[in-house]
């Protein structure tokens, strides 16, 4: 096993995944929000994942302006940030890249490359187009963080009895294959990441390679790719594969000639 | 960005098959086998499964326990819906620790659920298996009679036999949960269930 050295960035998102989890377990038993990712409720005020939002008006034909307005929230801070979810608020994502962490010798190459896998894109068409002709929302069965939570309530408030188990298998059978291939899940098959991914136009934050700094022209170096969960390749990466970029910051920490620059806001 | 031929058929196959599988799953009889019984206020099936998100606010907030997830035995597409189930608890949306509002319909987010009068509801029609029936077998039993929260769902008659009206029953099923007999003489079917009609 391989030496895991673990920055403070790091440990900052750990605990923000770890605040997030609990304030999802603990808020139905106070009463102040109830839900999972896919739907949040506090009373009055609602949050609906664009996904679930897209799936809703395609299968009933209509859009409601209850649906719309809460979701023009969620939907800027997609554009603005990105897959921001996907690093810092989103479990199973983070489960995964730690189950990976483990095995870090056998780790691929994890140089990406700059074409773009369309088969998710395949597969975000047949699920919507799905949802229009037969009225069936795959995603709300296998997404996983929401399927996670889903099931992790159920069992906080009425026992093992009833617990989806398929969805607890099929997340096992997930974790067991990213110890190999790492968040592969969520670059190629992860419906709601292709969504936010699609709709992050602006992506504010995302990092930039001080060409000049930058030692990979001599010593072949390539660490923040490498590095990098989500295979970005981060020193050719264009706007467009640079919305994969789950802002974890990792290639900013682990740079040996700190060349990457953090763009922010411009 | 190019997109080569070989690449563009490649996403045109798998388009097909991601359809093929999807397609299958849709021909899985979904409640018509098992016709499920939906929580107050819900919309019409054909739009439940769409319009249902699976976020499970409406089992957390059911005081009496009454709704549940349902399983795949309920068709692919009902997965994890909410669905009642009368043995857990019953459904006291017209007397009893919800009768204020019906908080599922109140908290639902997407509106899958909705908050409507109590006197529109009815979920279902309770069944009498009359050889399991205590009264019918000449015990002396009038539980359902005494809990059951409509007037004129549940009358007796001389022998002090349980006779059931299914025009006034709401489905609401407090008689099938507290029914003592074993196994419970009582289903809570969905039949003559109204729902809400989705606006389009």
């Amino acid at each position: 096993m391989a030496k895991i050295k673990i920055g403070k960035i790091e440990i900052l998102r750990a605990v923000t995944v770890l605040l997030v989890v609990i304030f999802f377990l603990a808020a139905p038993f106070f009463g102040f929000a109830y839900g999972t990712n896919c739907a949040l409720t506090f009373g009055s005020f609602v949050l609906i994942s664009p996904l679930e939002l897209l799936l809703m008006v395609l299968g009933t034909q209509t859009a409601l302006m209850s649906w719309l307005i809460p979701s023009i929230l969620v939907i800027l801070i997609i554009v603005l940030f990105g897959r921001f979810f996907c690093g810092w608020v989103c479990p199973v994502g983070m489960l995964l890249e730690y189950s990976h962490a483990f095995t870090e010798t056998k780790k691929m190459k994890g140089i990406g490359s700059l074409h773009s896998n369309w088969d998710r894109y395949a597969l975000i068409l047949a699920i919507l187009l799905a949802s229009l002709l037969f009225n069936f929302a795959a995603p709300y069965l296998f997404s996983p963080p929401g399927a996670v939570y889903r099931a992790t309530l159920y069992f906080m408030l009425r026992g093992l009895i009833g617990v989806d188990l398929a969805v607890i298998a099929f997340f096992f059978v997930m974790d067991v294959l990213a110890i190999h291939y790492g968040r592969t899940w969520c670059s190629t098959i992860c419906p709601l990441g292709t969504v936010i991914s699609s709709l992050s136009i602006i992506n504010l934050v995302s990092p930039k390679v001080d060409k000049k700094a930058c030692v990979d022209f001599d010593f072949n170096c390539l660490n923040c790719e490498r590095l990098c969960p989500m295979h970005v390749p981060i020193l050719r990466a264009n706007r467009w594969a640079m919305t994969e970029c789950n802002k974890c910051l990792k290639c900013w920490e682990g740079c040996p000639v700190k060349a990457i620059k953090i763009r922010a806001f411009g | 960005m190019r997109v080569t031929r070989r690449e563009f058929l490649r996403l045109l196959a798998e388009g097909a098959v991601a359809l093929g599988f999807l397609r299958i799953s849709s021909l899985v009889p979904s409640g018509s086998l098992t016709e499920v019984v939906r929580p107050p206020g819900s919309v019409e099936e054909e739009f439940f499964n769409t319009l249902c998100v699976r976020c499970g606010v409406c089992v957390e907030v059911c005081p009496t326990n009454a709704i549940v997830f349902a399983d795949y035995m309920d068709g692919v597409e009902a997965a994890n819906t909410p669905k009642i189930n009368p043995i857990i608890g019953p459904c006291e949306f017209y007397r009893g620790r919800c009768d204020t509002e019906m908080k599922c319909g109140k908290f639902c987010p997407t509106g899958a659920l909705q908050l409507i009068s109590k006197n529109g509801v009815k979920m279902g029609t309770a069944l009498l298996n009359q050889g399991i029936c205590l009264a019918y077998l000449g015990k002396e039993c009038v539980v359902c009679d005494e809990l059951c929260p409509v007037p004129d769902a549940i009358t007796l008659d001389e022998q002090k036999r349980p006779h059931f009206h299914s025009d006034n029953c709401v489905g609401c099923g407090i008689c099938v949960h507290y029914c003592p007999a074993q196994p419970k003489a009582l289903t809570l079917s969905s039949t003559g269930a109204r729902r809400v009609r989705w606006p389009r």
